[in-house]
C-alpha cells in the first residue's frame, strides 16, 4: 500500500492539506505518515491553529455511529448477483477494508431531501414564522418555500413575490435565501425582497445583506437597496422608501409626498383599490406618518387634512374633491 | 482512522461543508458498489477512493457560485484596512483578530483569502498576481506565526 512516489510531508504539505489543496496522492501520504505519533502530535498542533482561526469551520467529526446495515441493504437492492467475480470480491474486500466504518446516520435521507414547507399567499398577507424565529411577511401572491428544521451551518428558503424579512442573527449559520434571479446572504438583518420575472429588488432597512448571482456579487448596507434584472449587473439603489413594506411594518411615513405616490403605498400594502375622480388630486402633497392605522382611516385622515371626500365601495374607494390644481 | 473518517476529512478540507463532504463520501461508495462490475482499479482501493473523491469535490466547487468580483473587492479592501469579512467579525475572538493582524502584510492578505473568503490557491494567484508556489509558502508560513502566537490559547 506504499506510494509509488515519494511524497514528503512537510510543514507546507499540512498547510496545503487543511486548506484544501491537497491532491489525492498527498492526502494519502500525509494519512501514511501520520501513523507515527510523534508525527500525529505535529500535525494535531497545525491543525488546531487552522481550526482555531475560523471555529466554525473547525473541527468536525463524522458519525460513525451510523447505519452500516442500511448501507448493507442499500447494497444487497442493487446487487446484480455474480457472486464470485473479481469484482464482487474486490467489494467484499471494500466492505471489509471498511468494516471499521459506519455510513452516515441517514444513509438513505441524504437523498431526499429534507421536509419542505411551502406557505403561497393570494390575496393576504402572511406572517410566516421559520424554524429559527426568524419571521417573513409574505405579501400577497408570493410563495416561500422552507425546510421543517433547518441544517447543521445553514439557514435556507427559497422565495418569490415580496416579503419583508427579519432575521434572527445567528453567525453561525447564515440566512440565505434563493430567488429566480440572485440569492440573497444575511447574518441576522431587516430587508424587503421583492422579485417578478427576471427582476429582483432588495431594499435593506437594517444591517447588511449579500446579494449574488452566478456572475457578481454586491454587499448591501441599511438605507440601500439593490436592483436586479436578468443577467445584467446589480445595481444599487442609495434610497429606499420604507413605506414600500408598510404592508409588513404597518408603518408609513410620508414626507411631502405626491397623493399619487401615497396611494400607491396604501394600494401595495392593502387589499384595496383607489380611485381619484380627477388628476388634480393626484398633485396634492401629504405629509404624515400612520403607524398601524387601516387603510380606511388612513384615507379618512388623508381627506380630512386636504379636502377630499372618500367613498367605500367593496374594496374600493373612490376620492372626489377639487384637489391640487396649482401644482405642476 | 478508518478510511470512512479520513476520506470524509479530506473531503472536507476542500469543500468546508461537514454534511457536502459526507455526502460525497457516501454517494461514491454506492456508485462504486452498483458500478462494481465495470470498476477498473489501477492501484489500491484507497488511491482509488481519494481520487475520486477529490475530483467529485472539484466538481462540486466549480459548481459553487463564482463570487470573483466580490473577492476582489474584499481582496482590495483587506490589503488596505485589515478588515475581516463582516460574517465572521463577530465569532472571531479578539486574539485571533489580533494574531492575524500581526501577519506581514502579504501573508495576512493569502491568508484570509484562503480562510476567510476560501478562494483555491489558484485563485489567490491570479487576483495578485504571483505564484501558486508563492501562495502555498505564505500560508505556511501564516500557519507558522499564528501557531507561536496562539499557543497558549489553543494547547
Amino acid at each position: 500500500m506504499k506510494n509509488k512516489i515519494d511524497i514528503v510531508v512537510n510543514d507546507e504539505l499540512i498547510a496545503r492539506y487543511l486548506s484544501g489543496e491537497a491532491q489525492p496522492e498527498e492526502a494519502e501520504a500525509l494519512i501514511d505518515w501520520l501513523e507515527d505519533s510523534v508525527n500525529h502530535k505535529h500535525f494535531e498542533k497545525i491543525q488546531a491553529t487552522w481550526h482555531f482561526t475560523l471555529p466554525s469551520k473547525g473541527k468536525v467529526s463524522f458519525d460513525k455511529d451510523s447505519a452500516w446495515n442500511a448501507l448493507q441493504l442499500d447494497m444487497r437492492s442493487t446487487s446484480k448477483g455474480s457472486s464470485l467475480s473479481l469484482w464482487y470480491r474486490v467489494a467484499a474486500a471494500l466492505i471489509i477494508g471498511l468494516s471499521a466504518v459506519y455510513f452516515g446516520y441517514n444513509l438513505f435521507q441524504w437523498k431526499t431531501v429534507a421536509q419542505q414547507i411551502s406557505v403561497v399567499t393570494q390575496k393576504n398577507t402572511e406572517t410566516v414564522t421559520l424554524p429559527d424565529n426568524s419571521t417573513v411577511v409574505v405579501n400577497r401572491n408570493s410563495t416561500i418555500t422552507y425546510p421543517k428544521g433547518f441544517s447543521k451551518d445553514s439557514r435556507e428558503v427559497n422565495f418569490s413575490g415580496e416579503g419583508f424579512f427579519s432575521v434572527k442573527a445567528d453567525v453561525s449559520k447564515p440566512f440565505v435565501i434563493h430567488t429566480t434571479v440572485a440569492d440573497i446572504k444575511v447574518v441576522g438583518t431587516e430587508f424587503n425582497v421583492s422579485s417578478a420575472g427576471s427582476a429582483l429588488e432588495v431594499n435593506v432597512q437594517e444591517g447588511r445583506v449579500l446579494v449574488y448571482t452566478s456572475t457578481d456579487s454586491v454587499y448591501i448596507e441599511a438605507g440601500h437597496a439593490a436592483l436586479l434584472e436578468a443577467t445584467k449587473p446589480i445595481k444599487i439603489v442609495n434610497t429606499i422608501d420604507a413605506n414600500q413594506w408598510g404592508y409588513a411594518t404597518r408603518k408609513f411615513d410620508f414626507q411631502d409626498v405626491p397623493l399619487a405616490d401615497v396611494f400607491q403605498s396604501i394600494e401595495k400594502a392593502y387589499p384595496y383599490t383607489i380611485q381619484v375622480a380627477n388628476t388634480d388630486i393626484k398633485n396634492c402633497r401629504l405629509t404624515a406618518s400612520f403607524d398601524h392605522v387601516s387603510a380606511r382611516e388612513m384615507l379618512n385622515l388623508i381627506g380630512e387634512t386636504l379636502d377630499l371626500t372618500i367613498q367605500e365601495n367593496d374594496s374600493t374607494f373612490r376620492v372626489e374633491g377639487k384637489g391640487c390644481p396649482w401644482v405642476q | 482512522m478508518s478510511h470512512y473518517e479520513s476520506l470524509c476529512r479530506y473531503a472536507y478540507t476542500i469543500l468546508k461543508n461537514a454534511e457536502e463532504a459526507e455526502d460525497v463520501v457516501q454517494s461514491m461508495f454506492v456508485k462504486i458498489w452498483e458500478k462494481r462490475e465495470e470498476l477498473e482499479v489501477k492501484h489500491t482501493i484507497r488511491s482509488y477512493l481519494f481520487k475520486a473523491v477529490y475530483h467529485q469535490c472539484i466538481n462540486l466547487l466549480e459548481h459553487r457560485s463564482v463570487k470573483l468580483k466580490h473577492q476582489v473587492h474584499l481582496a482590495h479592501e483587506m490589503l488596505t484596512e485589515t478588515q475581516l469579512p463582516e460574517p465572521f467579525q463577530h465569532e472571531l475572538e479578539e486574539n485571533i483578530v489580533a494574531a492575524i493582524k500581526t501577519l506581514p502584510d502579504q501573508c495576512r492578505l493569502i491568508f484570509m483569502m484562503s480562510r476567510y473568503e476560501e478562494l483555491r490557491y489558484a485563485e489567490i494567484a491570479a487576483h495578485l498576481k504571483i505564484s501558486v508556489n508563492t501562495v502555498e509558502n505564505q500560508i505556511s508560513k501564516a500557519l507558522k506565526i499564528l501557531r507561536v502566537k496562539l499557543k497558549d490559547v489553543i494547547e
